[in-house]
């Protein structure tokens, strides 16, 4: 009796799966059932949602999936996603693969190349993405090498990867690299438009002054210094959006370029002085301290993102505050977060004496972890609306378990009066307390409007 | 603490919840608090259900000795292809990742370099394809056919 066509068609597929493809494909053949196998077989996913629809109790189950897609090659397929989850299976990448003619988009993950009698030739292939993949750096050169139309790689955490040269692949124009540690990477590719680096060590030589076309940059965990920042940074002629992530050796960096329009410094625990000449810069992401200097020549930033956090050093005297405030706020939304009120607050006889940084400021968003005092929410109030006097909206926000120690808030404004055109405003203020089963959120949304 | 299963024929068996949850189906009853009861398995039969739970006892007891422990899978997956297939059954219905790895692979490895004709034979497949049909079938994937 045929028992083995009884079995689930997952369980069917599953059995495939361990064979050649040429058997696979010739399994078509056996019976009618088996034929309709083969037919769903390039999109199966063999992950938990499969068992759980042969169970009769407990529809949601809550765990983990563990998500196993095993896809076999067909001599047309277009998109190839192999990915592995635990199940002890070591596999190795069969040759079939590497040779596939339609093939253009491959994505690896857990699983090995071994090295194959024949070449690797790859000749439609346009996104490469391997995560985990083991192999000698000779088979990832021979497979960079022959993939002659590549416009996309990802090479993330890829044991035996040690150089990139970008020049066997003139097409390329986004590389993205996590967790590698590289002996050498060359990016001679006109092409490029896209590089993001992530706790990737790399050794000396690196460059990028033949990436003229670059348009996004991105170095996370990365061990770039001063020199090497100031030295690539200008030839990027072109580049539109900058991030640093967590570079530990940055102090004293200048970012001059003129096409700039989104810079995130996220992290750069010691950075000392920044110059930023980028007039075009439209967004500004800072987390840091207040005590970096930071000059910008932006005319006028659309969204201001400051998560100002004490980073292991002494707190900010009021005019590094002011400085820092008065300098980087001239942008549509700013938003600020910091660690207790008193970060944000700038003292009432400098505010009566200094004028106010930025008119330009629609909507000011504060978060605050810490809790606030019923009597520092009014000179926060007053602080924020010396920064920004005509903010439409202002929200300040604490985070969960710190909830401020009063019931109801009535904010009175000290109204300054200046020179002010604009449309008439009315005064109100509401509180809301609202807790939700997860977590506590006291939000206070102030909306100004002022009667002149 | 101990657990309590039934098998189709009204079997008890009584193990260790750390054997029993290698099942992802007793673990997720377990973790729902439905495991008080007897949990019944009306879909395995008290032989099929024997031999499972004595794999997931293995599985718990070696699970530091990696070579031991291949060694007991391997000649626990010798058995004939009726006992396979309940084994493949009750390892899909009770979700027990490795028993059905090794349970795939083994029937895998039954076809592995046979032809569709041998394959056939083997697994008392009939075949009810019309010699058109099958004619039309090979000669779309040509390349898998060739020798």
């Amino acid at each position: 009796m045929d028992r083995i066509s009884e079995l689930p068609e997952v369980v069917l597929q599953y059995i495939l799966s361990f064979l050649p493809i040429k058997q696979v494909v010739q399994s078509t053949v056996l019976s009618t059932r088996w034929k309709h196998i083969w037919t769903t077989f390039p999109n199966l996913v063999f992950d938990e949602t499969y068992f759980d629809t042969t169970l009769w109790w407990s529809p949601k189950n809550k765990k983990n999936p563990e998500v196993q897609k095993a896809t076999i090659v067909d001599s047309d397929v277009e998109e190839l996603n192999l990915e592995f989850g635990y199940f002890g299976i070591d596999y190795i990448l069969p040759q079939r693969v590497l040779v596939a003619k339609s093939l253009t988009v491959l994505i690896l993950y857990k699983c090995k190349l071994e090295s194959t009698c024949g070449d690797i030739y790859l000749p439609s292939l346009k996104k490469l993405s391997l995560s985990h993949v083991d192999a000698d750096d000779q088979i990832f050169q021979n497979l960079i090498a022959g993939c002659p139309v590549i416009e996309s790689m990802m090479f993330r955490e890829c044991r035996g990867l040690k150089s990139i040269k970008a020049s066997n692949v003139p097409k390329v124009m986004a590389i993205t690299l996590e967790g590698n540690a590289l002996e050498s990477l060359e990016l001679e590719a006109f092409n490029l438009y896209y590089l993001s680096m992530r706790q990737v060590t790399i050794g000396s030589g690196f460059n990028l002054l033949h990436c003229k076309n670059l348009r996004l940059l991105s170095l996370c965990v990365v061990y770039i210094s001063n020199e090497w920042l100031n030295n690539n940074l200008p030839g990027l002629a072109l580049l539109e959006k900058l991030e640093l992530k967590i570079c530990f050796e940055l102090k004293t960096i200048k970012i001059s370029n003129h096409h700039l329009k989104s810079l995130d410094l996220d992290r750069c625990a010691y950075l000392i002085e920044v110059e930023i000449d980028a007039p075009k810069l439209s967004t500004f992401i800072y987390y840091g301290t207040y005590q970096a200097s930071i000059s910008s020549n932006a005319l006028a930033l659309s969204q201001a993102t400051y998560n100002l956090r004490c980073l292991n050093v002494p707190d900010p005297t009021d005019v590094e505050k002011i400085e820092f405030l008065s300098k980087l706020s001239n942008s549509k939304l700013l938003e600020l977060s910091v660690q207790r009120a008193e970060n944000a607050i700038i003292p009432k006889e400098l505010r009566e004496t200094l004028p106010s940084p930025s008119y330009n400021v629609k909507h000011l968003m504060v978060s605050i972890s810490k809790s606030f005092t019923r009597d520092e929410i009014g000179e926060l109030v007053d602080s924020l609306l010396w920064i920004s006097p005509l903010p439409d909206i202002l929200s300040m926000e604490c985070s969960k378990n710190s909830k401020p120690d009063f019931d109801q808030i009535s904010l009175k404004f000290f109204k300054q009066s200046y020179n002010c055109k604009t449309t008439p405003f009315l005064l109100y203020a509401f509180a809301s307390h609202a807790r939700q089963a997860t977590f506590d959120v006291v939000e206070i949304l102030v909306i100004l409007v002022v009667t002149s | 603490m101990a657990l309590e299963l039934k098998s189709s024929d009204n079997k008890i068996f009584e193990v260790e919840e750390l054997v029993a949850v290698q099942s992802e189906t007793i673990k997720s009853l377990v973790e729902d608090g439905c495991a008080d009861n007897v949990i019944p398995l009306p879909n395995v039969d008290s032989k099929t259900l024997e031999l499972v739970l004595d794999w997931c006892k293995n599985h718990v007891d070696m699970k530091l000795d990696e070579e031991k422990l291949k060694e007991y899978e391997d000649k626990f997956i010798e058995v004939d292809q009726a006992v396979l297939y309940d084994l493949l059954l009750a390892a899909n219905y009770l979700n027990i990742k490795d028993l059905l790895n090794r349970a795939c692979q083994k029937v895998a490895d039954m076809l592995k370099g046979k032809t569709p004709e041998q394959i056939r034979e083997t697994l008392n497949i009939v075949n009810d394809f019309s010699p058109e049909e099958e004619e039309e079938i090979r000669k779309e994937n040509l390349w898998a056919f060739e020798e």
